[in-house]
């Protein structure tokens, strides 16, 4: 075999291997970008129909003066609540997991008290899947000192998207609508940094368009209209907005 | 040349497996998604007033466990679920496990039966914190028990289903369930009322 023929055998193979590493390559990348389709492919996609975002009125008069709400009132959407400041718990009975967490939101609820925040830090427990007396049973069980509803259809949770429990959403009132500004799948086990954050979201204005399809319905005698959802379009944890974040659009504003 | 490519292929694989990894909620057990099953899948070979047919099966606490041991003793519940780490079953018992007074008061026991072996039932039942109730393994001869009451399924899982047996071992609640959903605690609380009446 002469050195020309060496040479050329040895151009023939690199050229085999490097075609060979650019297919492998190429169904990497496609598999790759597959992944982030399947990863990130609802981000874009608009929330669900619109759900009924009303819950039934508590039956206590406590409960009733916690919210804000007047005595005649049969059934509320969150904007009735009177807070700056909303925690949305979401929970379900059967989950051991937010029964471990269920203790967290307890402290929680005693340090916004103890701070003297509780005209303006308001916290409301949501049963996913839940009848009446499973929430009722949950709230017994772990004392929980704040209203808690059943969602036994999931129609009043389905209005933030896809919600897993265990879940905490925070919303904070701005023009007279109450904005979703963070969202958790789990409970910070620390409730002094938990507070914290939820205060700095407070005085963080957000003001990304809210989605298209939150339009108001009317059926000729009451009005039901979506939260609308600001800082981030899916609140599944899909594109949660940090902090940081947030700050960094007022900063590029 | 060739080390470059693997290199990128590695890099872009980690990259690509730390995107998807990165679900919320990852703290949670690991349940497998069977998607939507079904809703009933068997023929029922029992109905109210009948005797509950006997069984024994193996405990996950050890040992074994017939339904003759209460008769004349204690009411029991029974809940089939179709299999360990699967979506519905995974957030049915925990939630039993906070209501062990409401069986109390009704003087009844509760069996959890799967048809799982017992090293799986007992992974998954640590998991979930463990149970304060007999959890129950209908693995071998497979689903004999949940056969026995007409509540195995064509692909060899259980139903969701409840059964309410009295002191007498006569059934006096059945409630197969479509497999989806998980049964109201008002429904099963108003079968054990109905105990004493």
């Amino acid at each position: 075999m002469t050195n020309d023929e060496t040479k050329s055998d040895a151009q023939m193979t690199n050229a085999r291997s490097t075609a060979s590493a650019v297919r492998h390559s190429s169904f990497v990348i496609s598999m790759l970008f597959f992944g982030i389709l399947v990863r990130y492919g609802e981000c874009g996609s608009p929330p669900p129909a619109l759900a009924d975002n009303r819950l039934p009125a508590p039956q206590t008069e406590s409960e009733r003066k916690y919210l804000g709400l007047s005595s005649t009132l049969e059934r509320f959407s969150l904007d009735n609540v009177q807070a700056d400041i909303l925690i949305l718990d979401f929970f379900d009975m059967y989950c051991h997991v937010c029964q471990a967490r269920a203790p967290h939101m307890n402290e929680f609820y005693k340090l916004v008290q103890s701070r003297g925040l509780s005209g303006r830090v308001r916290v409301l427990g949501v049963g996913v899947g839940d009848t009446p007396k499973e929430v009722t049973v949950f709230k017994e069980k772990f004392g929980l000192p704040f209203p808690v509803f059943p969602d036994r259809t999931g129609s009043f949770s389905r209005q933030f998207g896809k919600i897993r429990v265990p879940n905490v959403i925070v919303l904070k009132r701005h023009l007279g609508h109450f904005e979703v500004v963070y969202q958790d799948p789990s409970l910070p086990d620390n409730p002094e940094q938990f507070l914290a954050k939820v205060l700095s979201y407070a005085t963080t204005k957000i003001s990304l368009p809210a989605p298209e399809t939150a339009k108001c319905i009317e059926d000729g005698t009451t009005k039901r209209c979506p939260i609308v959802l600001s800082g981030q379009r899916d609140i599944n944890g899909k594109r949660k907005l940090n902090h940081s974040e947030q700050e960094g659009r007022e900063a590029s504003k | 040349m060739k080390t470059v490519v693997s290199l990128s292929i590695l890099s872009l694989l980690a990259i690509a497996a730390a995107m998807l990894a990165e679900q919320p909620g990852s703290d949670r057990l690991p349940i497998y998604d069977v998607g939507h099953l079904k809703p009933v899948d068997s023929q029922l070979k029992i109905k109210v007033h009948d005797q509950a047919p006997d069984f024994t099966l193996r405990a996950v606490k050890g040992g074994e466990v017939s339904l003759k041991d209460f008769r004349g003793k204690k009411n029991v519940v029974i809940s089939f679920v179709p299999a360990a780490f699967t979506p519905v079953c995974s957030a049915q018992w925990p939630g039993y496990n906070l209501v062990k007074d409401i069986f109390d008061q009704h003087d009844a026991v509760l069996l959890g039966i799967s048809v799982d072996n017992v090293a799986s039932l007992y992974a998954w039942t640590q998991e979930m914190g463990g149970m304060w109730f007999d959890v129950l393994s209908d693995f071998y001869p497979h689903g004999q028990t949940a056969s026995k009451y007409g509540v195995l399924r064509s692909d060899g899982t259980a139903e969701r289903a409840l059964f309410v047996i009295d002191k007498n071992g006569v059934v006096r609640y059945i409630d197969v369930h479509d497999i989806n959903e998980r049964p109201a605690l008002e429904d099963l609380v108003s079968a054990l009322d109905e105990l004493s009446k």
